[in-house]
C-alpha cells in the first residue's frame, strides 16, 4: 500500500477529498513526530510504541582513497509492535 | 522523557490545527486502522513524511527453558518493522544537547557526553564536532588505542595527511598510515642492510653492496656442489674396491675345499651353502634377506659375510654371498 492508496483508504473511511486528507495526515504525523523527538515515547493502544532513538556517530573508511570520514550522530524514531498488533497480522 | 499516549498527540493536534475533537479522534483511529488493513493486505504501508511499515517474518529458533534447562523451540512469527523516512532522521547538531541515550546505552558514554557539553558553550562549532564525537565514541577508540599504540610512535614520525581531524582522531588514521609506514620502513630496512654489510667487510674496488653479496652466495653454492660431487665419486671408488674382494673370497674358499681332503663330507655342503645373489635395480639388503630367508634379520649376516662398508650404496650387478 503506497501513500496514495493509504490516503484513498482514509478518505473512504472519513470522507472528503484526497488533498485535504493528505494535509490532515501530514499535520497529524508532524505532531506525532514532534512529540517523539522531544524525547517522549508515544504509546498507541493496540498498535505499538513510538520512541526516540539515537544513532551514534561513526567513522567510515574509504579503502580506495584511504581516508576516514565521520558520519555524524543521528536522531530517529523507533517503533515497537504491541501484542495486539502481533495477533492482528498473523 | 515522558510516556505519552496517542491521546496526548491528538490533543496537541487539535491545538495546532484547530480541528474538532470528534474529527481528530476519528482521524487518529482511522490512521492506525488503515495501516493495519494495509499490512494485512499488502504487507507494506508507506506514508510520506513518516515512514514505511513492513511485515517481517521472524524465523523459529531454538532456545532453552530457563526454569528446567530443556531445549525448546520458539516458533516463528510475523512482526511489524518501521523504517522512518529520510526527513525524519535528523543530524545531531554540535553545540546542542544530544538526545538522552536509550536504556541500553553504555554508562561511560553518558557522563563523558556531559563533560563534552560543559566544554561546548564558548567554543565554535567547527572545533567542537570532532571532540564531541570522539567523546561519544571513546569506548570504541580506546580499544583501538590499546592495539595501535606501538604503531603510534612510528606514525608520529610521519607527517599526517589529514590536518583537520589530525590530533584528535590520530589512531584510526594510523591504520591507514601503518600500511604506508610498513612499506616505507621495509624499504628503509632494505636499503640499510647492504650499507651495513659493506661497512663491515671493507671490500676493495668499491663494489655495490647487493651484487657482492649475491656473488658470494653463488660462489658458496658452486663450492657446495663440487664438494658433493667429490664425495659421490669417493664412494664410487670405495664400492669398486669391495667388488674385487668379494670375487676373491669364493675362489679362496673353493681352493681350501679342494686342498682339504679331510673335510670331504662338507664340500657339497660348502658348495651348496655358498649361495650367491646378483644385485638388480631396486634391490636392497632387507628385501633380499626377506626373499631368501623370509626375514630381515639376515641383513647383518649378509653385511658381515660380504664385508660391506656402505650397505646403502651397493651397485647393480654386484654378486653378494648369501649366508
Amino acid at each position: 500500500m503506497n501513500n496514495r492508496a493509504f490516503i484513498d483508504r482514509m478518505t473512504d473511511k472519513l470522507g472528503g477529498n484526497a488533498n485535504n486528507m493528505q494535509k490532515q495526515v501530514d499535520a497529524f504525523v508532524q505532531t506525532l513526530l514532534s512529540q517523539v523527538k522531544a524525547g517522549n515515547s508515544v504509546n498507541v493502544k493496540n498498535f505499538g510504541i513510538f520512541e526516540q532513538k539515537t544513532k551514534a556517530a561513526r567513522k567510515i573508511y574509504n579503502p580506495s582513497t584511504k581516508t576516514f570520514n565521520i558520519i555524524s550522530a543521528k536522531e530517529t524514531i523507533g517503533f515497537k509492535m504491541g501484542n495486539a498488533l502481533k495477533d492482528k497480522i498473523q | 522523557m515522558e510516556k505519552l499516549s496517542i491521546q496526548n498527540v491528538v490533543d496537541a493536534y487539535i491545538e495546532q490545527s484547530g480541528a474538532s475533537k470528534l474529527s481528530a479522534d476519528a482521524l487518529s483511529h482511522a490512521f492506525f486502522d488503515v495501516i493495519v488493513e494495509g499490512l494485512n493486505a499488502d504487507g507494506v504501508v508507506k506514508i510520506n513524511g513518516f515512514g514505511t511499515f513492513k511485515v517481517v517474518n521472524v524465523a523459529a529458533r531454538e532456545s532453552v527453558n530457563v526454569n528446567n534447562g530443556e531445549r525448546i523451540v520458539i516458533e516463528g512469527y510475523k512482526k511489524v518493522s518501521f523504517t522512518p523516512a529520510d526527513t525524519v532522521v535528523t543530524e545531531v547538531k554540535p553545540g546542542s544537547e544530544p538526545a538522552p541515550a536509550p536504556k541500553k546505552a553504555k554508562k561511560t558514554a553518558a557522563p563523558k557526553a556531559k563533560q563534552a557539553e560543559a566544554k561546548e558553550p564558548e567554543i565554535k562549532p567547527e572545533t567542537i564536532m570532532p571532540e564531541q564525537i570522539v567523546e561519544t565514541i571513546v569506548p570504541e577508540v580506546k580499544q583501538e588505542l590499546a592495539i595501535k599504540e606501538p604503531i603510534k610512535e612510528i606514525s608520529n614520525q610521519q607527517p599526517n595527511r589529514f590536518s583537520a581531524i589530525d590530533s584528535i582522531i590520530a589512531t584510526p588514521e594510523s591504520i591507514a598510515q601503518s600500511q604506508n609506514v610498513a612499506e616505507t620502513v621495509a624499504a628503509e630496512q632494505k636499503t640499510e642492510h647492504p650499507e651495513a654489510d659493506t661497512g663491515k667487510t671493507d671490500l676493495p674496488k668499491g663494489k655495490s653492496g647487493s651484487s657482492w653479496f649475491v656473488k658470494l652466495l653463488i660462489a658458496l653454492f658452486v663450492i657446495a656442489v663440487i664438494a658433493v660431487c667429490v664425495y659421490y665419486f669417493m664412494f664410487r671408488s670405495c664400492n669398486q674396491q669391495d667388488i674385487p674382494a668379494k670375487d676373491i673370497q669364493p675362489i679362496e674358499v673353493e681352493e681350501k675345499s679342494a686342498t682339504e681332503e679331510v673335510v670331504v663330507t662338507e664340500q657339497p655342503q660348502d658348495t651348496t651353502k655358498q649361495k650367491t645373489y646378483v644385485m638388480k635395480p631396486g634391490d636392497y639388503l632387507a628385501k633380499i634377506s626377506r626373499e631368501q630367508y623370509g626375514t630381515t634379520d639376515s641383513v647383518a649376516a649378509i653385511i658381515r659375510l660380504n664385508n660391506i662398508t656402505e650397505p646403502d650404496s651397493i651397485h647393480v650387478g654386484t654378486t653378494l654371498l648369501m649366508p
